[in-house]
């Protein structure tokens, strides 16, 4: 599934992760750790967003050696996304439809299942953070990922929106997409498939 | 009055030089770097001539002058509604005749690049008998800074009516935006004032050299004219770089190849500088002559952009490298060898973007 080998990542001297061997059995992987543990980091690392050492492998693809293909299995929102304030959430749309090879119809499902659709056609510098993060979340699921990684996304986000998540979630899951997930909220856990811990601490990731 | 002038200081006037930096690192070039040191005082006296002089001159100046006053105060109206400065609409409290002292002096201070030359070209004026010139500079500067402190003391003292602005004439695009686009909506929503100083020099650039007398037609002086003009877009440039940083970091993680990529920052480019080549074709350049000046001009602005993934983003060092670069290129022109150039650019244009792209992590790494 998710192979790591060797994989270290400094910020100029710091060492901030240093993973030997890690390999994703579980389709549903909750990464926990305290602030600055560099979750968000590894969830870029893996994302193929920032430089590493080592070697990232998804379904045997090597990012390193195959970078549009690996890039094509997998999707990734951050916690607090950001996008040019002057485009509308359907230039984006459209432009992640256009690169995630993904049909009209599943992006209107999308557009529908988490309520944006009323103010997509707005632009980004209108909308509220938990409008953003729904834009977000509906570019997380477009196209046909192996991989969907979300950074915190609970955050911001309205109690009527966690349920449709929820769904989301197990629906992708259902069809195959596994996860990775970060959440400093409290997750109703009885609500998503079964899932594994993955702790990071002091550098490294431990699976309980 | 002194701690609100302090306040306002820290929370408006320092951000404003903080931001536009770039803005003005690249304006002192324009104005002390291209000429020699020992010729600096000749050469602004004879600009100041011109401005004294020439009517068409002195009110393209006052045009300039005016939209960095309108950028000055559009950056202060802005400051004023970032949550964490809305404690300033207390200056609201204080007698409209201080409100006024305040803002006044405030707008003074970000005016003072402008206002220093201005004085400069005051007293020139006056030393040559054209007193009356010198007379309207001050009364032009002293009507605009009014305006511009009435229009803040107002936007202070009406929060709690609609505000009224001037309704926006905007194209709906009803398409979704190509890629390409991204940039250059960047450019028309939020540096317009940066994309007006930079096509004016850049377009004046041209035809500037265009109107050299010479025996005989030389392409060098085209494309000397071209370089002139993609230098002026070395603030854009940098911009662009930032504007990727900061917003479209997202598209790191799309399955998109090295090709696609940098095809579509030529493509950014190449819009970016289709004025300049409409230009060419409108002084009825030959067409293989316009082709080559146009693939030399994005070629040097498309390594521009390449050459700040490079290192972390640093206006100072793009500055230098653009200019050093400028410097090689116009040699090359000279010695007629800017086929070469033009090939060589693109190459090393895309070989930079396909060896640093990833590897760039900005001011994290």
């Amino acid at each position: 599934m998710l192979k790591l080998t060797n994989v270290k990542k400094y910020y100029g001297a710091q060492l901030i992760l240093d993973i030997p061997h890690l390999e994703l059995s579980a389709r549903m992987n909750w990464l926990k750790g305290g602030n600055g543990t560099g979750k968000s980091t590894f969830m870029k690392m893996v994302a193929g967003i920032i430089p590493f050492e080592g070697s990232i492998e998804i379904l045997s693809v090597d990012l390193k050696a195959k970078p549009i293909e690996y890039r094509r299995l997998i999707n990734y929102v951050e916690a607090e996304p950001l996008y040019p304030p002057f485009l509308t959430g359907l230039d984006l749309i459209h432009f992640f439809r256009t690169t995630r090879k993904a049909s009209k119809e599943e992006v209107d499902k999308l557009v529908l299942e988490l309520g944006i659709g009323s103010f997509i056609g707005n632009p980004i510098h209108t909308y509220s953070s938990g409008m953003v993060k729904k834009l977000s979340l509906a570019l997380a699921f477009t196209g046909k990922p192996a991989f969907i990684l979300l950074d915190e996304p609970l955050v911001t986000i309205d109690q009527e929106t966690v349920p449709l998540l929820y769904q989301l979630i197990n629906d992708y899951f259902n069809r195959g997409t596994n996860f990775i997930l970060t959440s400093h909220q409290s997750v109703d856990l009885d609500r998503l498939p079964p899932s594994k811990e993955l702790i990071l601490n002091d550098h490294k990731i431990c699976v309980p | 009055m002194r701690p609100v002038v302090h306040v306002l200081h820290k929370a408006i006037v320092a951000r404003f030089y903080e931001q536009n930096a770039g803005l003005f690192l690249f304006a002192f070039f324009l104005m002390f770097g291209i000429v020699e040191s020992s010729q600096i005082v000749s050469y602004h006296l004879s600009l100041i001539a011109g401005i004294i002089e020439s009517t068409l001159f002195l009110a393209f100046v006052n045009l300039a002058w005016l939209i960095y006053l309108l950028k000055s105060v559009q950056f202060v109206l802005s400051r004023l509604t970032l949550p964490e400065n809305e404690f300033l609409f207390s200056i609201g409290l204080m007698d409209a005749r201080s409100q006024s002292g305040v803002l006044l002096f405030t707008l003074f201070v970000m005016d003072l690049p402008v206002l220093i030359y201005s004085l400069i070209v005051v007293v020139v004026a006056v030393h040559s008998g054209h007193a009356f010139v010198g007379i309207y500079i001050l009364s032009f500067h002293l009507v605009l800074l009014t305006l511009s402190t009435l229009i803040i003391q107002k936007k202070i003292n009406a929060t709690h009516l609609d505000s009224y602005s001037i309704p926006r004439i905007s194209v709906r695009w009803t398409q979704p935006k190509p890629f390409a686009l991204f940039y250059l909506n960047q450019l028309t929503d939020q540096l317009k004032t940066v994309m007006v100083v930079t096509k004016a020099f850049s377009i004046l650039a041209i035809l500037g050299f265009l109107q050299i007398p010479l025996d005989t037609y030389d392409v060098r002086v085209v494309l000397m004219g071209i370089l002139f003009a993609v230098v002026a877009h070395t603030v854009i440039v940098f911009e662009f770089r930032r504007f990727e940083d900061r917003y479209l970091s997202f598209t790191r993680n799309l399955p998109l190849s090295s090709f696609q990529r940098f095809g579509a920052l030529a493509c950014v480019y190449s819009l970016l500088l289709v004025p300049e080549t409409i230009l060419l074709w409108a002084n009825r350049i030959p067409f293989v002559d316009a082709m080559e000046a146009t693939l030399l001009g994005t070629g040097f602005i498309v390594i521009s952009h390449c050459s700040l993934y490079l290192n972390e983003l640093d206006m100072d060092r793009h500055i230098q490298k653009t200019l050093w670069l400028f410097l090689g290129s116009f040699m090359i022109v000279l010695c007629k060898f800017y086929r070469v150039e033009a090939v060589l650019l693109w190459v090393g244009s895309f070989l930079i973007f396909n060896r640093f792209y990833y590897t760039y992590e900005g001011s994290k790494g």
